[in-house]
């Protein structure tokens, strides 16, 4: 019930934002949609007729209406390059997308957490100097270059993985193979970030009186830094990582372009491209409703994790 | 033989001017079933030598330099970490200060009870579920099946604090070292919990180490009296005769700042000695109270006087004999 009007009065809103300045975002592009589908040669009858089919000689206010009222029942119009519902491309793309994004989730949790407890317990010493180096050069290289840079070396030199796609459909293994890099480029730009903040969370908690509490019951070491320290750390890690769902979804595009991985991002960007203006209002407006929901359900998890405030 | 020797302990930590003592040589032993009340103002290092005898100095900022720990004719001090673990919390226990941030707000106040069982090769189970019951009861919570399951930050202060008492109680330890186990605490709250010890000292037999800067409680429940004083033991003695004849000009100082014993706290009385204690890293030579001392003489400010005895089990460090 609680979660209902929670989702009713926070998420619902932001949707209806996001979209909102999608829709003044197209429009500011420069150039005109009609122009573009039509080509350079259409003739002005029919750069006229198409302006009046899409609306786009209503005020704007009306055209806003018009484009409310068919995003709240599904109508995102068909892409121009394909005539087929935008809203379906997007959908075909997404599991593809959602597999990057989840594996380079899982890397940003498999990788940054071990790391940033390590150096927390054993500060000051070569372990945490290492992961700080590490975690400094990660952060100072744009993700665009790593992927290339691993492309390079891995792929290209080594041959040790394909170069680009996402492997063949229905096979497991070879789509695996083909989602280490990308999914190792996506989680780069966050590995660092995360692990500095689990190592600084972890340093807090380590000094409060009940991590103290626990070594005075006679727990082994083990239990005191995961059951104690790292699960009061974890609050403030899981809202970190909840909030880095947007960059992440963006990232995918970069790293999906760079990887030439088919996914909503390449096909937001081939959109981009040919001017695809419904294909991209449709591809953005679900990655706006995917953060949203990431953001949402990171708000319910820290409320699971956090027996104070939860209802 | 007595169950906890302290003896000549020096712990240090790590400042910018190098290590520096914050227990500089004490010494003091407790008896089965005996309270030693252990007195002084903030910073006086009563809490570090708790933290000493339990292994708890965190490494990575300060350690035990010198000394010995018998604990049971077992010295603690160098002891390897596994065999302190099986200590902790089966024969010594400790409860601290604060108990709202003492316990772990994630998890019930069953778990954490329970989990003293479980660090100690016991499981988690129905029977384990019996005996935290047991405790709660023991120690007089009411509804003890309701506050298994509440979560630290859903129970007061008061009821907090008995639990901190149960988890420190589940084994029966030979130690227990209570450190300012109410000053986090309302006064009428405070006596009960302070009862509540007092009670299961004399039903379990348990060496207590009471740590406060409230003389009045030491007065109320201590057999024997440590005060003490920038890391040193000044005043060491048993209760009546101490409080009664003190002879350190700190201790005499502690006393006339509470005008009736056992009475309310003592936080702003205590300021009435004008001065504070000296940080770890302010360097005293002599002894350490001179500068605030009223009986100041030129020989304090040189050379530290060392514990001698001024009746019968009662020892002073002062070179002023006067109060005698
Ligand atoms: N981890 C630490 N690092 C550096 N100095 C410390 C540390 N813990 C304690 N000290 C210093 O040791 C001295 C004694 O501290 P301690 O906590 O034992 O005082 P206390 O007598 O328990 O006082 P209180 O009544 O405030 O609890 C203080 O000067 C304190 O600053
Ligand atoms: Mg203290």
């Amino acid at each position: 019930m609680g979660i209902l009007i929670r989702f009713l009065s926070q998420a619902l809103p932001t949707l209806l934002g996001a979209v909102t300045i999608l829709f003044l975002l197209l429009r500011m592009i420069p150039g005109d949609p009609a122009q573009a589908m039509l080509g350079a040669d259409a003739t002005a009858a029919d750069l006229a007729r198409l302006r009046q089919d899409l609306g786009l000689d209503q005020p704007l206010w009306v055209q806003y209406g018009v484009f409310l009222r068919s995003f709240v029942v599904g109508d995102w119009g068909n892409s121009i390059v394909t005539k087929t519902p935008a809203l379906e491309r997007v959908l075909e793309a997404l599991p593809s997308t959602l597999m990057l994004c989840v594996a380079a989730i899982v890397l940003i949790i498999a990788i940054s957490l071990p790391a940033g407890v390590v150096s927390a317990v054993r500060r000051d010493s070569w372990v945490d100097y290492g992961v700080s180096l590490v975690v400094f050069l990660l952060m100072s290289m744009p993700q665009f270059w790593l992927g290339l840079l691993l492309l390079l070396v891995l792929s290209y030199w080594l041959d040790w993985f394909p170069i680009f796609g996402a492997g063949e459909a229905g096979d497991l293994l070879s789509q695996l193979h083909h989602l280490v890099l990308p999914s190792l480029t996506l989680a780069a730009g966050f590995l660092g970030l995360v692990t500095r903040l689990t190592r600084s969370s972890m340093l807090e908690v380590l000094g409060r009186d009940y991590v103290r509490t626990a070594r005075a019951k006679g727990l082994r070491e083990p239990v005191v830094i995961v059951k104690h320290a790292l699960r009061n750390a974890l609050l403030s890690v899981v809202t970190v990582i909840g909030l880095t769902m947007g960059q992440l979804l963006g990232g995918a595009v970069i790293v999906e372009v760079v990887f030439a991985r088919p996914g909503v991002g390449t096909m937001i960007w081939d959109a981009i491209l040919q001017r695809d203006y419904p294909q991209v209002q449709a591809g953005v407006a679900v990655f706006a409703a995917l953060f949203i929901a990431t953001n949402f359900l990171t708000d319910l998890l820290y409320g699971l994790l956090n027996p104070r405030i939860r209802v | 033989m007595a169950l906890l020797a302290v003896s000549n302990l020096a712990t240090e930590f790590k400042t910018q001017a190098g290590p520096r003592r914050a227990v500089d040589g004490v010494s003091f032993a407790v008896e089965r079933g005996e309270v030693l009340g252990i007195v002084g103002e903030s910073g006086s290092g009563k809490s570090v030598t708790a933290l000493s005898i339990m292994g708890l100095i965190d490494p990575q900022v300060g350690r035990i330099a010198g000394g010995s720990i018998s604990f049971d004719g077992q010295d603690l001090v160098g002891l390897r970490l596994a065999e302190l673990q099986a200590l902790r919390g089966r024969r010594i226990s400790m409860i601290f200060q604060e108990p709202l941030s003492a316990l772990n707000p994630c998890y019930t106040i069953g778990d954490q009870i329970g989990e003293v069982f479980v660090a100690h090769g016991d499981g988690a189970g129905p029977a384990t579920r019996g005996r935290v019951l047991e405790l709660l009861k023991l120690v007089h919570i009411p509804d003890p099946e309701g506050i298994l399951r509440r979560y630290p930050h859903e129970i007061s202060g008061g009821m907090r604090q008995r639990a901190m008492i149960a988890m420190a109680l589940a084994y029966t330890p030979d130690l227990l070292i209570a450190d300012e186990p109410t000053t986090a605490l309302d006064v009428t709250i405070q006596a009960q919990v302070l009862n509540l010890i007092d009670r299961l000292r004399r039903e379990l037999k348990l060496a207590v180490m009471l740590i406060t800067h409230d003389i009045g409680i030491v007065a109320q429940y201590a057999d024997r009296v440590a005060v003490m004083y920038g890391g040193r033991i000044v005043e060491t003695g048993p209760a009546e005769t101490l409080l009664i004849a003190p002879q350190h000009p700190y201790t005499i100082g502690l006393l006339a700042s509470v005008p009736r014993l056992g009475t309310g706290r003592s936080r702003e009385r205590l300021r009435e000695i004008p001065g504070t204690v000296p940080s770890i890293t302010e360097l005293v030579p002599g002894c350490r109270f001179a500068p605030r001392c009223a009986h100041r003489m030129a020989r304090c400010g040189e050379q530290a006087p060392p514990l001698e005895a001024r009746a019968a089990g009662h020892d002073a460090a002062c070179w002023w004999t006067g109060a005698a």
